[in-house]
Parts: C-alpha cells; sequence; structure tokens
C-alpha cells in the first residue's frame, strides 16, 4: 500500500510543490539506498587501488627507468629490456623456471589427484589418512628447506644413506651439480597439497547416479575413472592448473633458502632474480621490467589455458 | 654583493656550534642546583636504538656490558638494542619505510652501497662539533671503514686490524712436510700441503681438509685482492677490473681446492664442519681443516673454544697469506666493524654520542676481555696486553712488517652486494666446470660494469 505521505497533498504544503519535495525526498533515499554498497566496496576499493594498482602502474613506469628508491628514477626507455634479453643469467633462470613449471605443474596434478582419488576410498580411518596426506602442505617453507637440505645432504643426507644400503655408490651430488639441483626442487614441490583437497571436494560432487549408470551399462573401473570421473574433475582441474601454474612461475622461497639459486645459477628461478635485482642490487628498475616480462608470459599461457578450456572443461550447468 | 642568509655549511657549523655549547652547557656540574633541575635532568629522555646481529648472545655477547657501560654514565640516553642480523636489503627497506633504527652496525662491505646511494647520514660535521673525540685515535686506515668518495658515513668500532693471514695448525702442516714455524709461503706450497691434508673415510666422505678458499674471511670478494695483489675495480671506482690475467689466475688456483676433494665432498664436509671461527663446530678451530685465511680475530676465536675442541692457541701458526706476486707481504690494514646512522634518525647527536662511547678504551678493554679482538686505536693498543693471547703479536706486527698495506676503501664499490654475489657466482661456474675462469670472470665483469655505469649515470 503505497503511503499517504507520497501518495497526496498534505496540509500546509503548497499543492503544487508538495509533489516534488517528497519525489526529491524519496529520490534522495532512492540514490542512499543505491550508494550504500558502493560505500561498503568503498574500503576494498580504496585498498585495491593503494596496494595494488598503484604498484602496477608504478612498477610499469619503473621498468623504463634506472631507479634505487633513494634518488629520482631516470628515464631510460627500453634499455632494461634490451639488457635483460641479452644477459645469459636472466636466460638461465627463464630456462629454469619454464622447465619447473613444465614438470611440477602436471606432475602435482597428477600426484593431486592419485591421492584424492585414494582418500576418496570409503576405508577405516579415512580422517586420518587425509589429515596425514595435508600436513606437509601445512609445514612452512623455512622449515621444510632445513629438513630438505639434510635429506639431501651428500654425506649425512637420508636419501645417499638410502641408496646406500640398497647398493648405490653413496655420496650422490644433489645439490651441488648444476643440473641435478633444479630436479631436486621439482621433485621436492611435486605433492598433491592444497590442490588434492580441490580435487577431493571435487570428487565429492560427482552424482552418484553417474556412476550407478555407468555400472548399469557394463563399465570397467578404469572406463568410469576416464569416462565420467576425469570429465566431472575438470572444472577443478582447470582451477589447480590456473592456481599451480600462477605458484609455479613464482617459485622462490626453497631455492633461495636452500642453496641460494646455485650452484652456478642451477637453481636460480625468475622470482629470485627478480628479488636479488630490486633488494640486492638496489636495480628497481631492472626488476620491474623482470616482473613484467613474467606477467606477459603468465598472462600468455593463462589466456591460452582459457581460450582452449570451452574444449575440455565439462560445467554440470552448462559453459 | 653583500650575501643574504647562510649557507647549508655556514648554517650546519652554526647549529654544531650551538649543538656543541648546549652539550658543553649540559655537562656543568648541577650540584649548585639542589633542587635537581640541572640541564641534564632537564634534557627530556631520548632513546637511541640500535641494530646488531654481531655478537648478541649468550657469552659472546659484546653489547650488553657496553650499554650498560653507557647507562652508568647517566646520560638522558637510553639504548634500545635489537639484536638482529643486519642486511643491506632489509636496511634499504627499513629505511626506505620510515621505520630504520637510530644507528646500524655492520661489517664495511655490506654497506658500501648505501654510503654511496645517501641511504646513510652524512657524520662531518656532527663529528666537528662532538667533543671528545678525534679520528686520529684510529691505526692505519680503519677510519676509511666508514668513508665513501671523501664523506664520513660511519664510525669504526669493536673488532678492526689486520688481515687476511695465513693460520695453520702446526702438527698439520708437519703432517703435510712442511715446516709447521713458516706454514705456506706460496700458492703452490699451500696447495701442495692442501692436497697432502686430505683424508677420507671409508665411504669415501672428506673428513680432513687442507685448506678452503670458501672459509672464514674468503667468503667475502673484498679478501681477495690482497692476495691477488690486484683490485677488482679501478680507484675511480669507475670501472671493473675482474678480467684481468691475475684473477683468472687466482680462480683458477683456488677453485682447485674444491676439485681435489671432489665439490659435493667439499660441500658435505663444510656442512658438517662450519666456516664461522666463532662457532665450536667450527672446522679450523677443531683442526679438522689444516689451514685458513682469517683475520685478527682468529687467536680470540680459538681461545673461546678450547675447552671445546681442546686445540690450544700455541699450536697455531700465522703467516703473511701467499700472494700471486710471489713473496710479497700484503695486508688489508683496517677492515672492520661500524656504526652507521640511517639518514631518517631523528636523534643524530645523541646516537653519535653512544657511537663515540663505542670507540672507548673501556669498551675496546671489554670486547677484548670476551674476544681477544678489538678496535685498533692507539690508546685501547696502549691498554691491552697482547702478551696474554698466543699469536695476537703477530698480527699487530704485520703493518710494520708488510710490503703493502690496503684500506678497506680501496674494495669498496657502489654495487657492491651485487660483486659479492657475482663473484660466487663466478666461483661456482668455474668449479662445477660450466665456465674457464677467464670467460667466468669476463662475464661477470660485464654485468657488473653494466650497473656500475648505471649507478654513474644517476650521480651526473
Amino acid at each position: 500500500m503505497t503511503s499517504p505521505l507520497l501518495s497526496g497533498p498534505q496540509p500546509g504544503l503548497d499543492p503544487a510543490e508538495a509533489p516534488g519535495l517528497l519525489d526529491r525526498l524519496a529520490r534522495g533515499r532512492n540514490f542512499r539506498r543505491r550508494l550504500l554498497p558502493f560505500l561498503f566496496l568503498l574500503p576494498w576499493f580504496v585498498g585495491v587501488l593503494t596496494f595494488q594498482a598503484y604498484p602496477i602502474l608504478d612498477s610499469f613506469y619503473h621498468s623504463f627507468t634506472i631507479y634505487d628508491v633513494f634518488q629520482p628514477a631516470k628515464w631510460i626507455g627500453f634499455r632494461n629490456y634490451v639488457n635483460l634479453a641479452d644477459n645469459d643469467y636472466t636466460r638461465k633462470a627463464l630456462m629454469n623456471t619454464l622447465l619447473y613449471v613444465a614438470v611440477s605443474v602436471p606432475g602435482g596434478l597428477v600426484v593431486g589427484l592419485l591421492q584424492a582419488l585414494l582418500l576418496n576410498v570409503k576405508v577405516r580411518g579415512l580422517p586420518l589418512f587425509r589429515t596425514l596426506a595435508i600436513v606437509p602442505g601445512t609445514v612452512p617453507v623455512a622449515g621444510a628447506a632445513a629438513v630438505f637440505l639434510f635429506i639431501w645432504s651428500p654425506n649425512l643426507g637420508l636419501i645417499n644413506s638410502f641408496l646406500k644400503i640398497l647398493g648405490f655408490p653413496r655420496g650422490q651430488a644433489w645439490l651441488t651439480d648444476p643440473v641435478m639441483v633444479k630436479w631436486v626442487f621439482i621433485f621436492m614441490t611435486i605433492q598433491g597439497g592444497i590442490g588434492m583437497l580441490i580435487f577431493l571436494a571435487g570428487l565429492q560432487n560427482v552424482p552418484q547416479e553417474l556412476y550407478d549408470a555407468a555400472k548399469i551399462d557394463g563399465a570397467k573401473s578404469i572406463q568410469t575413472l576416464f569416462k565420467v570421473t576425469l570429465p566431472m574433475l575438470t572444472p577443478y582441474t582447470l582451477f589447480n592448473l590456473l592456481t599451480s601454474l600462477i605458484g609455479a612461475f613464482q617459485m622462490f622461497a626453497s631455492p633461495m633458502l636452500m642453496t641460494g639459486g646455485g650452484p652456478a645459477g642451477g637453481s636460480t628461478f625468475y622470482g629470485q632474480l627478480i628479488y636479488e635485482n630490486a633488494f640486492r642490487y638496489f636495480k628497481m628498475g631492472h626488476a620491474a621490467a623482470l616482473s613484467w616480462i613474467l606477467f606477459v608470459i603468465s598472462m600468455l599461457i593463462v589466456f591460452l589455458l582459457f581460450r582452449t578450456s570451452a574444449s575440455w572443461v565439462y560445467y554440470e550447468g552448462g559453459n | 654583493m653583500q650575501k643574504q642568509g647562510f649557507s647549508r655549511r655556514e648554517f650546519l657549523s652554526l647549529a654544531g656550534a650551538t649543538g656543541g655549547a648546549a652539550l658543553l652547557a649540559a655537562c656543568q656540574p648541577v650540584a649548585t642546583s639542589t633542587d635537581g633541575d640541572g640541564m641534564e635532568a632537564a634534557m627530556e629522555p631520548v632513546t637511541v636504538v640500535v641494530q646488531s646481529g654481531w655478537q648478541t648472545s649468550s657469552d659472546s655477547d659484546v653489547w650488553t656490558p657496553c650499554i650498560d657501560l653507557f647507562h652508568e654514565k647517566g646520560t638522558h640516553i637510553t639504548i634500545d638494542m635489537i639484536r638482529l642480523h643486519v642486511t643491506p636489503e632489509d636496511t634499504m627497506t627499513a629505511v626506505a619505510g620510515g621505520t630504520a633504527p637510530d644507528v646500524y652496525h655492520r661489517y664495511i662491505g655490506g654497506f658500501a652501497e648505501l654510503m654511496a646511494r645517501g641511504v646513510m647520514l652524512p657524520l662531518d660535521d656532527l663529528i666537528a662539533s662532538a667533543k671528545d673525540f678525534d679520528p686520529d685515535i684510529y691505526l692505519g686506515s680503519q677510519w676509511d671503514n666508514g668513508r665513501w668518495d671523501g664523506v664520513t658515513y660511519g664510525i669504526p668500532v669493536l673488532e678492526g686490524g689486520a688481515m687476511p693471514a695465513i693460520c695453520w695448525h702446526k702438527h698439520l702442516i708437519e703432517e703435510a712436510g712442511g715446516d709447521p714455524e713458516v706454514g705456506p709461503t706460496t700458492w703452490t706450497e699451500l696447495l701442495e700441503m692442501s692436497r697432502a691434508l686430505l683424508k677420507f673415510d671409508d665411504d669415501g666422505n672428506l673428513v680432513q681438509a687442507g685448506y678452503d678458499p670458501k672459509d672464514a674471511y674468503g667468503f667475502t670478494v673484498i679478501a681477495w685482492p690482497v692476495v691477488f695483489d690486484e683490485n677488482y675495480i679501478s680507484e675511480d671506482k669507475r670501472t671493473f677490473q675482474f678480467d684481468s690475467a691475475a684473477w683468472a689466475e687466482g680462480l683458477d688456483i683456488i677453485t682447485q681446492f674444491w676439485l681435489d676433494p671432489g665439490i659435493d665432498k667439499m660441500q658435505a664436509f663444510a656442512d658438517q664442519w662450519g666456516y664461522w671461527t666463532g662457532y665450536p663446530s667450527s672446522g679450523f678451530n677443531n683442526a679438522k681443516r689444516g689451514m685458513i685465511m682469517n683475520g685478527n680475530w682468529m687467536p680470540g676465536a680459538i681461545r673461546n673454544v678450547v675447552d671445546v675442541t681442546g686445540v690450544e692457541l700455541d699450536s697455531i701458526g700465522y703467516g703473511f697469506h701467499p700472494n700471486l706476486n710471489e713473496g710479497l707481504k700484503a695486508i688489508d690494514f683496517g677492515t672492520g666493524h661500524t656504526l652507521f646512522m640511517p639518514r631518517t634518525t631523528e636523534v643524530a647527536e645523541d646516537a653519535l654520542s653512544f657511537m663515540i662511547h663505542m670507540t672507548s678504551v673501556e669498551v675496546g678493554l671489554i670486547e677484548f676481555e670476551i674476544r681477544a679482538a678489538c678496535m685498533w686505536s692507539k690508546p685501547i693498543l696502549d691498554a691491552i696486553d697482547l702478551s696474554s693471547v698466543p699469536g695476537l703479536q703477530w698480527f699487530f706486527d704485520a703493518p710494520l712488517e708488510a710490503d703493502r698495506l690496503w684500506s678497506p676503501n680501496e674494495f669498496l664499490t657502489p654495487v657492491q652486494s651485487q660483486c659479492e654475489n657475482l663473484w660466487t657466482r663466478a666461483f661456482e661456474e668455474v668449479t662445477v666446470g660450466v665456465k674457464s675462469a677467464e670467460d667466468a670472470l669476463s662475464d661477470i665483469n660485464k654485468e657488473l660494469q653494466q650497473s656500475l655505469d648505471e649507478y654513474w649515470e644517476t650521480q651526473s
């Protein structure tokens, strides 16, 4: 029911003006109502502008400058980009990173999926197994790095000691060989982790009717896996793929703590190069240019993934 | 034409003189005032925050007694100590973010670029107006530790003096066929003795090493110009010179010490028997390594762990480190520890009075008592008994016997951290065999020169 205040002239008010005033008041209330959500969004928006948009644009500008934080930036055009392209060490770090991404991302997805499939089987003590599976992912990187240093140590390390028991010669140079060391870090990071949890959640969302129908049709387990489970998990796979890709391009902490990027740049990943240029060498311009190169590479890969996702990702509710 | 106003120098001089007068006034006896409202009592309490991660804990804590002594002097200044390792990167971010302490303690190599980039506060005017402080107390070129381009940014305190020496375990040198009182005198001898001392267990693990160029003082690039007899940076600080024949020859030699036992064996050994001689687990302190390149703190380091290691001080020999210029006796006279103020400090005068306190004889005696090492100043040298620590006398005599004395300032570059990192990379590239010494040094020289040119570009 319409309020009498809004529907008709009121005593003491000029009949010609009263509706206009009320309209304006109503419009004011509507405006405030429309404004309110934006006010709630304002803190987030200010945060994004201040801590994300501004630094991103600022880094783009500084990628064309010499800048050490303490003195005014000096514009040098594309020189940072040209110098980086000409630098062997940058290429080496980029190749290390691409190798790491190319192996660890699919490896992590497969391990995560296999772990999720195992942990989706109804057995006794399932909550315990699920907890144990996620525990390694909760260990802080610094702590894990210290433990892994011990594990890979050529002299006292667990792996070499184990290999010796199996009859292999002791003293394999895991961290002092520039080729081997890359694979150590790749191997270290291939684990289920959060991706496994997401796959597990996805598995529990696959409708039971589909499995029942497959069973009635006489599908074997392996056929059910490839024809029902995996297609139904593709949205989760896409999500895991994207997040692990972005994470892998940012590989930094473990090699920094364990080998400092050595030996001879064997474990220098792109993130370390950015860090060293920015904070150790005071070359913010170089670091910004490195970051933008990484951003462009990552964006290209993510773009390709999205472009192709329509052909391999199945959404139950339609694409 | 009559000059209007003050120049910056005149203003600072006047401010310094006024500050000095105020300090003098503050130091007047307050006995005439029975109600306790003397100048010192009237001065606002000030807290000076000092950060250091060196000698800050347990038995080796140098700072606590020095700060207590300062507080006992009864000034209005309280020292708040942050016991945290100081790095150029965290200093840079703290200064940029306005959260830096008032005083940083750091050995010189790590702060060269911060001085060069104006992150640190110039101290010349403050020092000129400070009473009871005379930079001439320093021996040798120690004062150069805190200077860049003619400007003083830091005051040398605590450990400093002659380095590096070759230090050896006499019984191991004898075992390797050398003279235990003379030690190795050439690089060839050093290499041969080192090879002779390598011992492996049945599993092939290295259990005794000879010499490791990365040990103790050798970790830093500033150790090597002295023993290669050639600097890596030109005198005007505009050209890197890593791509020289001397450096290639030197790098080839020092990588050989890792190639002989095998780099994985050497790394595993280093993991087990650490480098830093301040720790009881140091390989040299435990006679697991035969020889080491180290500085004037070595006798004190040995003394402090004798209860753990059982290695006596007089079983160690000291001599001039073998030099590529064979027979040359060369040392760096003065590289050591320094106190700096970041340009963000708001209590510069108060911080300076603490810095000056840290150069005092009392502080020197405290450090000498704890570490058998100290800042090399004339008054401190007069106050300590060198004969109480076998081996120490050699370091104090070395500057008198040396043919070539290096100054810490000769090694400094405005891109020092990158220089350290890339030198390590060149060493690794040669040891793992991915590059020859010439190529590795040529590559890092090119990269460093680019950074150096950029630095000078921003200065013009």
